[in-house]
């Protein structure tokens, strides 16, 4: 899934904020434009932040 | 989903202040943002705001937006009656509601997003992501 950001905001303006489909600490990057909003009152990670992107090099002998 | 967080709005930003208006001008006739204006108040009492929402013939009181010293505005109103309510939905709801919208697809498209409006009941949701 191609990541993507949910924003949800109610109608006492507050608003929810979801970053679906990033790994690990991207997520907070993609999301640091919603920092102009105002003051955070919740942050959740969950497991796919920790998840890691690793690049694994394979060699096959012949 | 890796993160999701929640955040009061602040408003700060007279830009999408002004968008928010405008939008809400487009149901509410009349509505208008004006900077460094008078609000009406009770029996004829004006307070002045940095910038003033005029709600015109939808509430005899305005609301004057007064610069903090942290840069966001406060609302000041005559709450009686429920006249500023019924035009801006209780605390100004409706008003944060859409000064939210506007700063956060402002906020998002400088940061080189695209963004997908659409109502769900009453709120409103923002679909955010990079272009493909």
């Amino acid at each position: 899934m191609k990541p993507q950001i949910k924003i949800i905001i109610d109608e006492s303006g507050d608003v929810k904020a979801e970053g679906i489909g990033f790994k690990g600490a991207s997520c907070d990057a993609a999301m640091k434009f919603l920092e102009e909003l105002g003051q955070t009152t919740k942050n959740v990670r969950k497991a796919d932040y920790y998840l890691r992107e690793t690049t694994t090099k394979i060699s096959v002998a012949r | 989903m890796s993160h999701f967080e929640e955040r009061k709005t602040a408003i700060n930003d007279p830009e999408a202040l002004r968008a928010a208006v405008a939008e809400l001008a487009s149901t509410l006739d009349g509505i208008s943002l004006v900077e460094r204006s008078e609000a009406r108040g009770y029996l004829g009492a004006k307070t002045r705001g940095d910038y003033v929402i005029h709600l015109g013939r939808h509430s005899p009181y305005d609301v004057a937006c007064v610069r903090q010293q942290d840069g966001s505005y406060a609302m000041k109103a005559d709450l009686y009656c429920g006249h500023v309510e019924k035009a801006l939905g209780k605390n100004f709801g409706r008003l944060k509601q859409l000064y939210g919208v506007h700063k956060a697809t402002m906020a998002a498209r400088k940061a080189g997003y695209i963004v997908q409006r659409r109502q769900v009941d009453g709120a409103v949701e923002l679909s955010v992501r990079r272009p493909s």
